[in-house]
């Protein structure tokens, strides 16, 4: 009788909510789509045509919160040589001790043996056992995980030997090669950092980078930079000082990409130490979707099944998914995450519906209203974008 | 009613020690002869469904297009010691799928799909324990964080007891990172230094935090995942040449393992940090703590009968 009374004081409360449709809340950090919608070739690939709905229940214990971008850290810095510069020795300048050295063949370019490495320093050269604490050829290192192409050899310079500047020659090389060289011991890093981690064609990437030594920044920095898309196409970044820090502002591009993966945003920077040379390079990844789809911003909860529906816009023909985070609030008052709950359907062009169906079931004892709907997603799992994102969605319901 | 997905344990627990407040001594004492009684019952309850229950145990093999993974990637004295600890041996399937692709590919989670819905209807199993290693632990948490991609999964999910998650690459690797960046100069200079396959481009350290954060469940700070997803973690390399423990996997891989840990941190298997390895879900054991001699386990040794680890699996698979 008294479960009876709780939910029909439980109704009766959500009841402003029930059959009136409302408009999701915005905050700065989420991805919203304004823009007009796109109509783009579903990617080549298998994809599911039922619906499906998934629900479960969380530990409201557990603290969630928003995703912050990813800060990429490098010490390590790439080159290009080749066969002519190897032989007579390639300068490689380094700030640490123990750096190590990674030299990959181009195809058709002469195959490296750690044996083959000769390193020098001031023009003189250095007994190899005595240039070289650790060497590892392409057999080993690809049955311990490492995927090197064929032919790439790493040495690592002898501890005792400290950083500077060095000559590595390999007297037969010929061809290109790719030379990578690792600091793990330097505190000379490159940082990077998007602004964010989704975003929509067209939309602003702002991308900070910093090269520094113990994290104070060292003067002269030069930075360039370019964004790659997983077609393999780049676009150019320009960095700029803006108050103090290394800074790019891109729009970014239209570009239609049917192959999967991410973006990738490549870092190059370069800075004088006396006569040393110290380069970084680094990278981070972010997302860029095409408009296929989105929100309309409003929805329509159901209290008695603890379900949201949203209605969606699509451009594209695809499967769609809609997720969200239910909280509700305890006997302290305090709201908590309980259930998690996605659906996923597929559409053609027009207009839709997704639900967030989290389930009575879900709902822990001593938890109820008010509800609050967090962290919603709108995906595209044709294309692996996100094409927008509320962190706060909705607050509803009365505390009972 | 016993089945919370998030931590069964600790939501048992807490229903043991609530007592209504104001209740005086008396009450309180009879409350806790209810619970107690209820709790008999329940367990009880649950023996006997563990017993009417058919479990089965999957191998999830790591990156890589595996054909015959039952000798090329696990070996036959890890698979069989595993699966003679459940109440019926002949309940185990081992995965072979092309996990070169990326983890959503038709080819990586959708070929799992199948196999294990396969493997989950031929033999009616109610009781599914996973065993990934490495990048396959990637591949089950996509379908774990992704119930609606496929509409196998949800059926999935409702038979996994629990992923026992041997070194699982929930972070990436900075190795994945050193190999790929060739990429960069494939692309633009027209060179070509040897395909990286998908699978290695999202193992790179800031690949997988962007998926971490929007496409999979389980890292601090995003949603757990619907089924117990727990981790073996491997924390050391052993390959001194006049220790026999080194040669348990294969000594000459050992020997390349120590080489690839300098773009590591101290602790590492080898191939992975342990923080990656311990990323996502809850960390079940390190190495040294359970591994007879305390040794450690590379990332070779944790898909091998190395140290006593199938033994340790084999008895998970009775409970």
């Amino acid at each position: 009788m008294r479960k009876l009374l709780l939910v029909a004081l439980l109704s009766a409360a959500c009841a402003a909510q029930a059959g009136n449709d409302s408009r999701l809340s915005v905050r700065n950090m989420d991805l919203v789509s304004s823009a007009r919608l796109v109509n783009i070739p579903v990617p080549a690939g298998q994809f599911e045509r039922k619906a499906v709905s998934f629900s479960y229940a969380l530990n409201p214990q557990n603290t969630l919160s928003a995703s912050t971008p990813y800060t990429a850290e490098s010490r390590e810095f790439w080159m290009q040589t080749d066969g002519n510069e190897l032989s007579k020795g390639l300068m490689i300048d380094t700030t640490a001790p123990g750096a190590l050295i990674r030299i990959s063949p181009a195809v058709g370019a002469t195959a490296i043996s750690p044996g083959n490495l000769k390193m020098l320093r001031n023009g003189k050269a250095i007994d190899n056992a005595q240039a070289f604490s650790q060497q590892a050829n392409t057999e080993q290192l690809q049955k311990a995980g490492m995927d090197v192409g064929n032919g790439t050899a790493i040495v690592k310079i002898a501890d005792g030997l400290g950083g500077g500047r060095f000559q590595l020659m390999v007297p037969k090389a010929s061809g290109r090669y790719l030379v990578h060289v690792f600091e793990p011991n330097s505190d000379v890093t490159l940082q990077a950092k998007a602004d964010r981690q989704n975003y929509l064609a067209g939309d602003q990437l702002v991308v900070n980078a910093s090269l520094g030594r113990n994290e104070k920044a060292l003067p002269g920095t030069e930075i360039s930079g370019f964004l790659m898309s997983p077609s393999g196409k780049t676009y150019d970044m320009g960095f700029k000082y803006e108050n103090g820090s290394l800074r790019a502002t891109s729009k970014l591009p239209d570009e239609v990409v049917q192959q999967p993966g991410l973006w990738e945003v490549q870092v190059l920077a370069g800075a004088s130490d006396g006569n040393l040379r110290i380069q970084r390079d680094a990278r981070t990844v972010i997302s860029i979707a095409q408009p296929t789809a989105k929100l309309s911003g409003e929805f329509r909860f159901d209290p008695q099944a603890l379900s949201f529906s949203m209605p969606i816009q699509v451009g594209s023909q695809g499967r769609y998914e809609l997720s969200g985070t239910l909280f509700a609030t305890g006997r302290d008052g305090v709201s908590r995450p309980v259930a998690q709950a996605a659906m996923a359907n597929w559409f053609k062009q027009g207009k839709g519906l997704l639900n967030l169906n989290f389930d009575r079931a879900n709902l822990p004892a001593g938890y109820g209203a008010p509800f609050e709907l967090k962290f919603v997603e709108l995906k595209d799992q044709t294309r692996m974008t996100q094409l927008e994102s509320r962190e706060s969605a909705a607050r509803v319901g009365t505390r009972r | 009613m016993l089945a919370w997905p998030y931590a069964s344990e600790g939501r048992a627990q807490a229903n043991i020690g609530r007592v209504p407040g104001g209740m005086n001594r008396t009450r309180r004492f009879a409350w806790e002869g209810v619970n107690v009684r209820y709790l008999l019952v329940v367990a009880l309850s649950a023996l006997s469904s563990l017993c009417s229950a058919n479990t089965g145990v999957a191998f999830v093999h790591g990156t890589g297009n595996q054909t015959d993974a039952y000798n090329a990637y696990w070996q036959p004295t890890m698979v069989n010691n595993v699966r003679g600890g459940l109440p019926n041996p002949a309940n185990y399937v081992v995965i072979n799928c092309d996990f070169t692709q990326y983890m959503w590919d038709s080819r990586a989670s959708g070929c799992l799909a199948g196999q294990l819905s396969n493997f989950i209807s031929s033999k009616g199993i109610t009781r599914l324990i996973v065993i990934t290693h490495s990048n396959g632990g990637n591949v089950m948490r996509w379908i774990m964080s992704n119930p609606t991609y496929d509409s196998r999964y949800p059926n999935i999910i409702s038979k996994i007891v629990r992923v026992n998650a041997l070194a699982p690459s929930s972070a990436g690797t900075p190795l994945a990172d050193a190999v790929t960046n060739g990429n960069v100069f494939e692309t633009s200079l027209g060179w070509l230094l040897g395909y990286k396959s998908d699978a290695v481009k999202m193992q790179q350290v800031s690949w997988m935090a962007q998926y971490n954060s929007n496409n999979l469940y389980g890292t601090s700070g995003r949603p757990a995942l619907p089924k117990l997803f727990r981790s073996v973690v491997g924390t050391d390399v052993d390959s001194a040449i006049w220790d026999s423990d080194s040669y348990c996997g294969g000594y000459f891989e050992n020997l390349g393992l120590e080489t690839t840990q300098n773009w590591l941190n101290s602790c590492s298997d080898g191939f992975l940090n342990c923080t990656s390895q311990s990323a996502a879900g809850s960390v079940w054991f390190t190495d040294k703590t359970r591994m007879a001699g305390a040794e450690p386990l590379s990332h070779n040794q944790s898909r091998r009968a190395c140290f006593g680890l199938d033994s340790i699996l084999r008895t998970d698979m009775s409970n």
